[in-house]
C-alpha cells in the first residue's frame, strides 16, 4: 500500500502577500487583476473567502461583495522563489514529488530518504519546516492514493493536517459532492447533475461502461474514483498536456478586424510559449468568453504539428468561423494547443515501427 | 377509476411511453406514468415526461369509470410485462393514489401519486400546421438517426437536422466523422406545409418517434408543429413532444465535395458481408479496413491487419474509374451506413485518402452518407 502526502499551500499567493506587508493582515485581500482592468482574482486571503471571493472570480464581482477589498498585484517571482523553498523541503524526504502548481504537490514517501514509516509524522514535519522556512502555513493531506490525499488536505483548511485511512476511504468517497472530486470540473459537475449524479454514492451507482459512454475515457478514472481507487503515481516528470494563452479586453470586441488583430497577437505568444517549451502539438482550441460571460470553445486537430504562426493564425480564424465572435461581443480570447510532442519525438524510433490511425474530421469550419 | 383492458395493449402502450420515463427524475413524479381513463371515449391514455422528451400514446379500454392517476412507471411496467396474457382490470379506489391490478392469476396493489402534481406536457399554439408522409419521416430517420452523435457534449450534433418544405424533407445527422443525408420525396406539394422550417431534433427523441411509428403506424400523415423551443409530432391518438435543440447546426452540405477523380461500383450484399467478415478482426484493434482500389484489375481489395491478433483479406470485383487508391477507413462507420441502403448496387467517390469519401445507394431512397477516411501513418 502506498503512502501519498498531498501539501497544499493556504491561500498562497495572498498569504505570502500578507506575510510581506502587514498592513494586510486580517484584512480581505485579493491578489490578481484590478476591477477597473477588467481583472480576475489569481488568490483570496481567508477574510476574502469569508464575502464569497474565490480564485478566478472577476474581480469587479469581487468588489461588489466586499467593497473594501484590496487588490494586490502578483508578484510571481517571489511566489516561484517561495515555491522553491517549499520545494526543498519535499526533496528531503523523496524524490517522487509531483508539483501541481506553485502551490500544490503530490509526494510519495512509501520509501522515504528518512526511512520514516509514519507517513502523517513526515507530513507534520514538513508542516512545521514550511512554517519556519517560509512563515506560511499549509494543509496536508495523507492517504493511500493520490485522490484520496487531496481530498485530506482540503478537509481541514487552514493548518490543517488529516489521514484518510484506507478502511475510511469508501465511506469518504460516498458522502462527497460530485463537484468536490478532483478533475470535476463546472462543466463535468453540470452534466453529471444532469444524469442525476451529486455525490459519489450516485456515481457508484454507474457501470463503468456507462460512465466511458457518457464521459468518454475519463469515465473510467471516475469509476475507479468512486471506489476510492487511484493507482496514478506520482510523476516527478509530469508531462505538460496544453499550452495555452488568452487575453480578457478592457473593452470588449465588437468588430472583427480588432477580433482578428487580437487571435494575432494570441498566435505570436503562443507560438513563443511553445518554443520557450521546445514543444509543438496537434490541436488547437480557440476559447470564445462573450460580453454575457457565456464561454464556448471550439477545436481542431491537424495531421502535422502546428510548427509555425501562420499555421497557427490560419487555423484559429478558421475556428473563429465557428463562433459568433463578431456578431456578438467577446470579452476574452484564448488559444491553446493540446495533442504536444517533444522535439525529437518523431525522430525517436518506435520499439516496433507499427502505423498510426488518425481518423479524420469533418471540416465544418468550410466557408465558401 | 375502474377500466378493463388487454395485457397486451397496456404492456405495449406502457412500455412506449416509459421510455420517457426519467431513470433519475428530478422530481418524484416524474418517475411515474400519467394514466387518464376517459369514459366518454372508453380509451386510457398513458403520458411520460422527462421535461425535455414526451410521450402521449393511447388505447381502447373498457372504461367503468373515469379519472386519473400516476404510477410508477418502472414498477408499473415491470408486473404488467410479467402478466400472463388475458384482460386485466385497474382499479382506484376514490381518490387514495393506489390502484389494484386484478388479472386471472392474481392481483396487485400499486401506490402511485395524485395526477393534479404531473405536469402538463407542452403545448404548442401555432397556426402552422406541417402534415409529414409517415412513410418518408420512417425513409429519413432510418437512414440518418444512426449518424447523429452519442456524444452529450456534442450538443447540437446529438440531433437530427430537419429542413422541410413544400418540396420535400431532407433529413441531416453528422458526429463529426461521417455525416448521413437524405431526401425524401421530391413531389412539389407532397408535404403540407404552411412554411417552410429547420430545426434539429435530439436523436434521443426522434428514436422513440421511429420506435412508436413502428408499433402505430396510424394514418397517412403526421401533423408537426413547433415553436422557439419546442416540437410535437401528433397522429391517430399518439403525440410526442421534444425540445429542440439550441445552436447553428453545421452547414452540412457545403462539406459535401463537388467533383470526385475517383469511382467504384459494386454489389451491396456483396461489398458489405466482406466487410462483416473484416470487421471481425478489424474490431480488435481501431477498427481499420483498408481499400485497395485497382482500376487495372478492376476490383477492390479489403484488408485488415491487427498486430498480435491475425489478419484478413477479401477481394470483389468492381467496377473502377480513375486512379488507384489506397484508403483506410473505421469499418464500423461504413457498414452502420450499409445497413441503411435496400439496393442491388453502390458507389463509393474518392478525391485522395485523406478527403471525404462518399458512399451512395445506386437508384432508389435519395441518400448520400458521407465518410472521413482514417490516414495512416508509419
Amino acid at each position: 500500500m502506498r503512502k501519498i502526502i498531498h501539501i497544499d499551500m493556504d491561500a498562497f499567493y495572498a498569504s505570502v502577500e500578507q506575510r510581506d506587508n502587514p498592513k494586510l493582515r486580517g484584512k480581505p485581500v485579493v491578489v490578481g487583476g484590478r476591477p477597473e482592468k477588467r481583472g480576475a482574482v489569481a488568490a483570496a486571503s481567508y477574510e476574502a473567502r469569508r464575502f464569497g471571493i474565490h480564485s478566478a472570480m472577476p474581480s469587479r464581482t469581487a468588489i461588489q461583495k466586499c467593497p473594501h477589498l484590496i487588490f494586490v498585484t502578483p508578484r510571481f517571482d517571489v511566489y516561484r522563489g517561495v515555491s522553491e523553498q517549499v520545494r526543498a523541503i519535499f526533496l528531503q524526504y523523496t524524490d517522487l514529488v509531483e508539483p501541481l502548481a506553485l502551490d500544490e504537490a503530490y509526494l510519495d514517501v512509501t520509501e522515504n530518504k528518512q526511512g520514516k514509516s509514519s507517513a502523517t509524522l513526515i507530513a507534520q514535519e514538513i508542516k512545521r519546516a514550511i512554517a519556519q522556512k517560509t512563515h506560511l502555513t499549509a494543509s496536508a493531506g495523507i492517504s493511500i492514493n493520490k485522490f484520496l490525499a487531496k481530498i485530506a488536505s482540503g478537509m481541514n483548511k487552514p493548518d490543517g493536517l488529516t489521514l484518510i485511512r484506507p478502511e475510511q476511504a469508501e465511506a469518504f468517497v460516498t458522502e462527497l459532492p460530485i463537484e468536490n472530486f478532483y478533475g470535476v470540473g463546472g462543466a463535468t459537475a453540470a452534466k453529471m447533475h444532469r444524469l442525476g449524479i451529486r455525490t459519489g454514492a450516485d456515481l457508484k451507482q454507474w457501470s463503468e461502461a456507462a460512465l466511458v459512454e457518457a464521459f468518454g475515457k475519463t469515465g473510467r478514472f471516475y469509476y475507479r474514483i468512486a471506489r476510492g481507487e487511484d493507482d496514478r503515481p506520482v510523476n516527478p516528470n509530469r508531462i505538460r498536456k496544453s499550452i495555452g494563452v488568452e487575453t480578457s479586453f478592457f473593452e470588449d470586441l465588437g468588430d472583427r478586424p480588432a477580433i482578428l488583430a487580437a487571435l494575432e497577437t494570441l498566435s505570436q505568444q503562443l507560438k513563443a510559449r511553445l518554443d520557450e517549451k521546445h514543444t509543438s502539438g496537434r490541436t488547437l482550441t480557440l476559447k470564445v468568453k462573450y460580453a454575457d460571460y457565456q464561454q464556448i470553445t471550439r477545436s481542431r486537430t491537424v495531421t502535422e504539428p502546428l510548427a509555425d504562426r501562420e499555421g497557427i493564425l490560419g487555423l484559429a480564424i478558421e475556428l473563429l468561423t465557428l463562433t459568433e465572435a463578431g456578431e456578438k461581443k467577446v470579452r476574452l480570447l484564448g488559444l491553446s494547443i493540446t495533442n504536444l510532442e517533444q522535439e525529437g519525438d518523431r525522430a525517436q524510433p518506435t520499439a516496433c515501427p507499427q502505423e498510426t490511425y488518425i481518423q479524420l474530421t469533418l471540416n465544418f469550419g468550410v466557408v465558401d | 377509476m375502474k377500466l378493463t383492458c388487454t395485457q397486451s395493449d397496456l404492456n405495449t402502450h406502457l412500455s412506449l411511453v416509459s421510455r420517457a420515463v426519467p431513470s433519475r427524475p428530478s422530481h418524484p413524479i416524474l418517475a411515474n406514468v400519467l394514466l387518464v381513463a376517459d369514459e366518454e371515449n372508453q380509451r386510457v391514455r398513458l403520458t411520460g415526461f422527462d421535461l425535455s422528451l414526451g410521450v402521449q400514446t393511447s388505447f381502447a379500454a373498457q372504461v367503468e369509470v373515469g379519472g386519473k392517476l400516476t404510477l410508477p412507471a418502472r414498477l408499473l411496467l415491470d408486473i404488467v410485462s410479467r402478466l400472463p396474457e388475458g384482460d386485466l382490470t385497474l382499479q382506484e379506489e376514490e381518490g387514495d393514489a393506489q390502484a389494484t391490478l386484478t388479472c386471472a392469476s392474481g392481483k396487485y396493489q400499486v401506490r402511485g401519486m395524485n395526477a393534479n402534481d404531473y405536469p402538463e406536457l407542452p403545448s404548442i399554439d401555432a397556426n402552422e400546421d406541417s402534415n409529414l408522409p409517415v412513410e418518408a419521416l420512417v425513409e429519413g430517420l432510418h437512414g440518418s438517426l444512426f449518424a447523429a452523435s452519442r456524444d452529450e457534449a456534442k450538443q447540437v450534433l446529438t440531433g437530427v437536422h430537419l429542413t422541410v418544405n413544400p418540396e420535400g424533407i431532407e433529413f441531416a445527422a453528422t458526429d463529426g466523422h461521417r455525416l448521413a443525408m437524405v431526401q425524401t420525396i421530391q413531389d412539389p406539394g407532397a408535404v403540407e406545409t404552411d412554411a417552410d422550417f429547420d430545426v434539429t431534433v435530439p436523436g434521443k427523441a426522434l428514436q422513440e418517434l421511429e420506435r412508436m411509428l413502428q408499433v402505430n403506424p396510424g394514418g397517412e400523415a403526421i401533423a408537426v408543429r413547433f415553436d422557439q423551443g419546442q416540437l410535437t409530432f401528433e397522429w391517430e391518438h399518439q403525440r410526442l413532444t421534444s425540445r429542440l435543440l439550441e445552436g447553428q447546426y453545421p452547414n452540412y452540405r457545403q462539406l459535401i465535395p463537388g467533383q470526385f477523380s475517383r469511382q467504384m461500383t459494386c454489389d451491396r450484399k456483396q461489398f458489405t458481408s466482406a466487410l462483416e467478415r473484416i470487421a471481425v478482426l478489424a474490431d480488435q484493434k481501431n477498427n481499420i479496413v483498408k481499400f485497395n482500389i485497382s482500376n487495372t484489375d478492376q476490383e477492390i481489395v479489403l484488408s485488415v491487419d491487427a498486430p498480435d491478433v491475425g489478419s484478413g483479406r477479401e477481394a470483389l470485383p468492381a467496377q473502377v474509374s480513375g486512379d488507384d487508391l489506397e484508403i483506410a477507413f473505421n469499418v464500423k462507420y461504413l457498414l452502420e451506413g450499409l445497413k441503411t441502403f435496400n439496393t442491388t448496387d453502390i458507389q463509393m467517390q474518392f478525391n485522395t485518402a485523406t478527403s471525404p469519401s462518399i458512399v451512395t445507394p445506386l437508384g432508389g431512397m435519395k441518400m448520400t452518407y458521407l465518410v472521413m477516411p482514417v490516414q495512416v501513418r508509419s
